[in-house]
């Protein structure tokens, strides 16, 4: 027997296959870098270079210049934070009362809530298209926040359910025997506790936002309105593709998630567990 | 059997003695009256920006329609045709494999990686922070960039395979139909692997360490005991994930269609670009939204199947 | 004042299991009534019933003249201290205890004032900035009682409190609930599973099986005439020994036969009870406790024919007493208890236990004498289990 606990240890071999998996993560992201800060001749050198020789931050300029850059950052943002906020609200509130409340049609709710999960997104994308058409919210912020909210909100609701299910309920018995009514048990005793799991529900809310693309694509149309994953694809339609503005603005747009991710990991990640486990 | 009671105490012979049945007491009916209210926006909601939709999608589906002015009852004539079309039947194919592949990937890998990263290995946290990074990109960066690495003359990975001498000419990738398979597939398997690696490591570190302990008393060494203790543990997350990967891939759009918009003569013609370009290239309305309503079917079958099959969590 | 009845309440669930049934109880003021039960048996129920966490399907409440059924927890005046504390993980113990008071919008020095009062009570002075998560297991559960004595409601209610402490501080414990209701007086509902908690803190125990109260009385009562067989195994510990055997008459007195031995009975003990005329010579159930046998050889005087000869199979040296286990060649008796465990011996061999003193030699293996009380036999009917 190896004198290492066989219990739980590291094995030898654990670290040539980590450090091959980071190398296989890292290697195109460092691409996507080493061709951001690359200038037009050194773009299509042949043979490619690994790393620019004169390294240059013009792309990350003329991203703004050459294209309305800006506007795709704004209406992703305005888009998305709505979706998500209003999404969160509504599912926290739907969460906490499907896991406390008996009433009539919950396992209705509860199985198209299911369902409606596993709608493809194409299926709804067309009865859109014509709907926000004849209302006039095509190529508009509402439009668009209103077809993310219709995605959102399900998974979100399934979430913040499986996470409140996993705070005990003898604390809302013990806040009515004290004197609480529903929403001061709700309120005072209960969301406070739920913070981590709203926090959850907010990024992935988010960062299925912001990652939207055939809803996008579909709904918008002009410029000024255009969400930044269809900003960027389309970088990709002209007759000569500019690479470096390309990786450029693909940076800018994966700051925020990096952001989002970095300050809220902990929450993340346990409340994987508490929702995950006890789902 | 009747039971002796010790009567005793106070009792006030005022009181009615009767022990009437209560139907349902006002408390319990304000208690539904609450539930139903915390609930009600997100039921509207749902109805209204779910059902709703979906309804009408399913009505469109029974019509020849460009959405304009033209709407010509069919019936179920677009189900049947597509139904018996070997070109949609072909790309349900290439989706159903895609799906399958991809999600074999991200189980594998993401497993792999969470049994790693779930035992005490050195710089465990640089390791996890560089793991997660794909799941941080959008789909489209992702799809450029793998776009960019495969290029036929300015690619890195033509570049790399030179250097090592393994190909003597540049190989355009993504127009060979099996190499474009390979590489949406790798493409996905990279961009996803990290939700299931997350989730994988959440439920590993779940598991009481006793029973590892107990296993490896018993005599089972580290794959033994991730056969009997790891993997069983595992087996509820896992099972939800699957489902959940299995519906968000067969749906999926992106990756495929900026890598390589379905081609090379539809070898990576996955249904969801099917529909798109029914939809929105051939403006063929009704015929789409039925080919959609099919899709629709084919989750919901297999997430029932799945679900009856595979045992529910442990109590 | 605050007395509590309980008239013919129970519960049924939908799918038509009875949880509780047709229990009616009657409190006076003041009083510490102990609902216990093994696992299951609908105590936990009940209280929740009474504190408005349950609905009550049949049956009505009254707590002085009010009649509570309909009302929400929170107009019942009733303060419930959970099994596992449920404290607000957020808020620091001062406001957990607080929290009842500021809900009613007492004022804030009032309220303070109290709060510092019931954390004097309960020794948590020092403790009332921390929130629960940095405090021990009983120092929560204190937390818990001050929530619920800070109220001066008319109902205490305690569902299991005790049960996730250690050993030692489970029995300190005791003692200190116990004074603190006797302080309060307020009438005061205990749920436990724990027989021991049950003898030593209440003024009466009611015992409850499987939804249905079998016997509420005194403890003292309990211990020495129960009721019912189910009563009779459960109340004491190690269990009341109880298995098949014939009484018959023997010239001026009684014998009891327990499969091949027999025992003199005195005739007061049977002529006491005037039913017992009807059962002699017929199967009966005979029940005796361990704390009525003695090792022969330490009570010589022991009269002959009220002894019992066995074979040792366990010994258990705890200091003060010994206790010994040893088969006897009559059918065992199934109590009804579902946390007992099951009989080992089959259906021929009864397993019983005797309270040895210390002094006792007797070892494993050993064929003794053990001598019978059998002034304190107890006797049931064989098909109700009723006492006799």
């Amino acid at each position: 027997m190896r004198s290492r606990s066989s219990v739980g240890g590291a094995h030898p071999i654990y670290y040539p296959v980590l450090l091959l998996a980071c190398a296989i993560v890292l290697v195109p992201v460092a691409w996507m870098i080493s061709t951001s800060l690359k200038n037009e001749t050194e773009l299509f050198s042949d043979p490619p270079l690994l790393w620019p020789d004169s390294p240059t931050l013009g792309a990350f300029v003329r991203v703004f210049e050459d294209y309305p850059f800006a506007d795709y950052v704004t209406n992703s943002l305005v888009v998305v934070l709505s979706a998500t906020a209003i999404s969160l609200t509504f599912s926290t509130l739907a969460g906490y009362g499907l896991s406390r409340f008996r009433f009539r049609g919950r396992g209705a709710f509860l199985a198209f809530l299911l369902l409606s999960q596993m709608f493809p997104s194409v299926m709804l994308v067309i009865p859109y298209f014509k709907i926000l058409k004849t209302a006039g919210l095509l190529d508009s912020h509402l439009g668009l926040i209103i077809t993310y909210i219709s995605f959102t909100i399900p998974f979100c609701t399934w979430m913040m359910y499986g996470y409140f299910r996993s705070i005990p309920k003898e604390l809302d018995e013990a806040a009515a025997i004290d004197g609480c009514g529903a929403a001061r048990t709700f309120f005072t005793v209960i969301l406070p506790l739920a913070l981590p799991g709203m926090v959850a529900t907010a990024v992935y809310a988010f960062i299925t936002g912001w990652n939207e693309y055939l809803f996008a694509l579909i709904l918008t149309n002009s410029e000024s309105q255009k969400t930044l994953p269809v900003g960027i694809g389309q970088l990709i339609g002209q007759y000569k593709i500019e690479w470096n503005e390309l990786m450029a603005a693909s940076i800018y747009s994966t700051i925020p998630l990096m952001l989002f991710f970095l300050f809220l990991q902990r929450y993340l990640i346990s409340s994987l567990t508490a929702g995950a486990v006890k789902n | 059997m009747d039971v002796p009671v010790a009567a005793s105490g106070v009792r006030d012979a005022t009181r009615t003695g009767t022990r009437p049945r209560r139907r349902r007491s006002p408390v319990a009916a304000a208690r539904e009256r609450i539930g139903l209210t915390f609930v009600s926006p997100s039921v509207l909601v749902m109805l209204l920006l779910v059902a709703y939709p979906l309804g009408y999608g399913i009505y469109i589906s029974l019509f020849d329609t460009n959405l304009l002015n033209r709407w010509d009852f069919v019936g179920l004539k677009f189900f049947n045709e597509s139904l018996a079309d070997p070109g949609f039947r072909r790309s349900l194919v290439v989706t159903v494999v895609y799906a399958l592949l991809v999600i074999s990937g991200h189980v594998l890998v993401g497993v792999t990686l969470a049994v790693m990263l779930a035992s005490d290995v050195k710089f465990n946290t640089v390791f996890r922070a560089i793991l997660i990074l794909p799941w941080l990109f959008p789909e489209v960066v992702v799809a450029l960039i793998f776009r960019w690495i495969f290029d036929p003359i300015f690619g890195i990975l033509n570049h790399a395979l030179s250097m090592l001498g393994m190909i003597s000419s540049q190989v355009a990738w993504l127009d060979d139909p099996i190499w474009a398979f390979v590489a949406v597939v790798f493409a996905a398997i990279w961009k996803g692997y990290p939700l299931v690696m997350l989730l994988s490591l959440a439920g590993l570190q779940s598991i009481p360490k006793d029973r590892y302990e107990a296993a490896a008393l018993d005599g089972a060494g580290r794959l033994l005991q991730f056969r009997y203790v790891s993997l069983p543990g595992l087996a509820p997350i896992l099972g939800v994930a699957v489902i959940l990967e299995f519906v968000w891939w067969f749906k999926h759009f992106t990756i495929v269609w900026l890598m390589t918009k379905g081609g090379p003569v539809d070898a990576t013609n996955v249904v969801s670009i099917d529909i798109y370009r029914t939809a929105f290239q051939s403006f063929d309305f009704g015929r789409a939204a039925a080919m959609a309503v099919i899709v629709l079917f084919i989750c919901v079958a297999f997430a029932i199947v799945y679900r009856r099959t595979v045992p529910d969590e442990e109590a | 004042m605050a007395t509590a009845t309980l008239d013919g309440i129970g519960k049924v669930y939908d799918n038509g299991f009875r949880a509780v049934d047709g229990l009616t109880l009657a409190l006076e003021d003041g009083e510490f009534l102990v609902l216990v039960g093994p696992s299951g048996c609908g105590k936990s129920t009940a209280l929740r019933m009474i504190a408005g966490l349950e609905e009550i399907s049949e049956g009505e409440l009254f707590v002085g003249e009010r009649l509570l059924n309909d009302l929400a927890p929170k107009d019942r005046d009733v303060a419930m201290v959970f099994q596992n504390y449920a404290l607000y993980p957020q808020m620091t113990v001062g406001q957990n205890i607080g929290f009842p008071l500021k809900l009613r919008r007492t004022p804030k020095d009032d309220r303070e004032d109290q709060v510092r009062r019931a954390a004097s009570i309960l020794e948590l002075m020092e403790q009332l900035a921390k929130k629960p998560g940095q405090l021990s297991g009983g120092q929560r559960q204190r937390v818990a009682m001050g929530r619920a004595i800070v109220r001066r409601p008319s109902l205490f209610l305690m569902d299991e409190p005790l049960s996730n402490l250690d050993a030692k501080l489970r029995v300190q414990m005791r003692a200190d609930i116990a004074g603190i209701q006797k302080d309060l007086g307020v009438t005061t509902f205990y749920v436990t599973h724990d027989q021991v908690e049950a003898m030593t803190m209440g003024h009466r125990v009611a015992v409850i099986k499987d939804g249905v109260l079998q016997q509420v009385a005194a403890p003292e009562d309990l211990y020495a005439r129960p009721e019912n067989v189910f009563v009779a195994a459960f109340i004491g510990s190690p269990s009341m020994n109880l298995c098949e055997g014939t009484l018959r008459r023997d010239g001026a007195g009684y014998r009891a036969e327990l499969g091949d031995q027999g025992l003199g009975v005195p005739a007061e003990t049977v002529e006491s009870r005037p039913a017992l005329a009807e059962h002699l010579d017929e199967p009966i159930v005979v029940g005796f406790r361990p704390e009525h046998l003695e090792d022969a050889s330490l009570v010589p005087d022991h009269p002959p024919d009220r002894r019992l000869t066995a074979t040792v199979a366990v010994r258990e040296a705890l200091g003060a007493e010994t206790l010994v286990h040893f088969p006897i060649a009559a059918a065992p008796i199934d109590s009804g208890d579902p946390d007992a465990l099951d009989e080992l011996g089959g259906r021929e061999s009864c397993r019983c236990t005797a309270r040895f003193g210390p002094a006792t030699r007797a070892r494993v293996g050993d064929r003794i004498e053990i001598a019978l009380d059998t002034a304190h036999l107890h006797f049931f009917d064989p098909r109700t289990h009723l006492a006799i």
